[in-house]
């Protein structure tokens, strides 16, 4: 919706909250930022709809310390933490205990899982976009902390420290998280177009 | 992190995570050492360092083939869900 983005910038903080323009304003970024980091239609649409019926119940505690936009923003941030962790749970999947092994005791590639060569042909026009259809669903089968870090690292080009922030982690758990993210993409596509 | 190195050389799941380190900033002068000469050795793990730059190339030009349109009714379904809890 174009116009938008400029309506909001003209938002000013102000006490009180005004509910009957929040599709109207916000809906579409909402859901353009929802979408880049959960990668999936329906579930972007449910975290941006908690998000406008958790504001409204609480819409008691906004003392307009932030304007209406960033409060809400905040609301939607929580609603997709919450979802990765309930998914993913951060804990467990830094310890790298996520059924895929990629390497022996020793820490070496176990044969079956070693990455096979790539044709270099992959870059040309026709071949390219086969590649990118691929890349995607296999990013889509990544869990909910993995696709987290590669889509806040690749589609939004954030750096490594936004990232953290953003999800409340350590950079030792984002190396580990990216590490895993990428192998298992890896391997998807020696699996799924490789062949 | 479990570490198998032998001295200051990782091993390839180590030395995956350097190379992974390695495509976003820099490591730290040993820690680059290590990798460095495994690779020299290791044709997975160059393989992996290689098709995963490759990876991130083409993720960062996917991000312009999608396309973030919200169903014009959902959205109002989300206006009179809204008007029906203010009013």
């Amino acid at each position: 919706m174009p116009g938008t983005a400029l309506h909001m910038n003209e938002e000013k903080a102000n006490d009180s909250l005004s509910p009957k323009n929040w599709v109207k304003r916000y809906a579409d970024d909402f859901f353009r930022f929802a979408m880049t980091r959960v990668s999936d239609k329906i579930l972007a649409q449910d975290l941006v709809q908690d998000t406008f019926l958790s504001a409204l119940q609480s819409a008691a505690q906004f003392k307009g310390q932030s304007s209406e936009r960033n409060w809400l923003m905040a609301i939607l941030k929580n609603k997709i933490i919450d979802h990765y962790r309930r998914q993913g749970k951060v804990g467990t999947l830094v310890s790298l205990d996520d059924g895929d092994s990629f390497f022996d005791e020793k820490g070496h590639w176990r044969k079956d899982a070693a990455p096979q060569q790539w044709p270099d042909s992959w870059q040309a026009p026709g071949e390219q976009t086969e590649f990118l259809r691929v890349l995607q669903e296999c990013i889509h089968k990544l869990n909910g902390m993995g696709q987290a870090v590669v889509n806040l690292k690749y589609l939004q080009e954030k750096n490594s420290k936004e990232i953290c922030k953003e999800l409340s982690i350590t950079a030792s758990n984002y190396w580990v998280l990216m590490h895993r993210a990428k192998l298992h993409l890896r391997s998807c596509l020696d699996k799924n177009w490789l062949k | 992190m479990d570490t198998h190195k032998q001295g200051w050389i990782p091993c390839c799941e180590e030395a995956t995570l350097l190379a992974e380190r390695s495509l976003q900033q820099k490591l730290p002068f040993w820690r680059h050492m290590g990798l460095r000469v495994h690779l020299l050795y290791c044709k997975y793990c160059r393989r992996f360092l290689k098709q995963s730059r490759q990876i991130a190339e083409a993720a960062a030009k996917m991000q312009q083939h999608e396309d973030f349109t919200l169903d014009p009714q959902v959205k109002a379904e989300w206006e009179s869900l809204i008007s029906r809890k203010i009013n």
